[in-house]
């Protein structure tokens, strides 16, 4: 279940410099960030380990819809 | 549940306003708290390659090429479990998802109409740039 403190970090979190990066926050800050999901995520479960974070990743194009 | 619309960095422009929404992911070998697009215009839910491969989702089956604004990709459609929750709110359901296939693909993380839009009545407000998602009371 994600935190209402990453949420909340994640709304008020400048993002401007992660375009096309997967961002991971924790205890409401961002922790990690990589063009990969998977190095992001394990970066983020090792500083963060007892914790869920909150992942998503910056658009570095404008969404291209399904 | 409400959530404000998140305005996200673009390369060339101002920042978007987009209507993105927390979401959990339960897949069989993983669980993952992700923000993700919630996309009206959608037929289905969308993933990356590595964040269905990280929920351990069957990517072997229902392979078919996939087409958008984006051009076409192949995708694999499994069933992942979703969970929303706000407050005292908590609502977990299973969805239809297509993964994107192409680990070279940048799609971001998209919750589409299937499955995911029949279990609320959804507001896309943009005037107060709020979603509004009120769980539909099931007989």
């Amino acid at each position: 279940m994600q935190t209402n403190d990453n949420y909340l970090g994640y709304m008020t979190a400048d993002l401007k410099r992660y375009l096309g990066e997967w961002v991971a926050i924790c205890n409401g800050k961002v922790i990690s960030h990589d063009p990969s999901f998977k190095k992001a995520y394990i970066e983020a479960k090792r500083q963060c380990p007892k914790k869920r974070p909150l992942l998503t990743r910056v658009p570095d194009q404008d969404t291209m819809i399904f | 549940m409400n959530f404000k619309y998140k305005s996200l960095p673009r390369k060339d422009g101002p920042p978007r306003k987009t209507p993105t929404i927390p979401v959990t992911f339960i897949g069989p070998e993983d669980s993952i708290d992700i923000v993700a697009i919630l996309d009206s215009g959608a037929d289905i839910s969308v993933l990356p390659l590595e964040v269905g491969e990280q929920l351990g989702l069957d990517l072997t089956k229902n392979r078919s090429p996939c087409g958008g604004i984006g051009g076409e990709v192949d995708t694999a459609e499994d069933h992942v479990r979703v969970r929303i929750a706000q407050g005292h709110e908590n609502y977990t359901f299973d969805i239809p998802v297509k993964v994107v296939l192409d680990p070279r693909s940048s799609i971001p993380v998209l919750i589409g109409r299937e499955g995911f839009f029949e279990e609320f009545e959804i507001t896309f407000d943009e005037s107060r740039e709020r979603i509004s998602l009120k769980r539909i009371a099931r007989r």
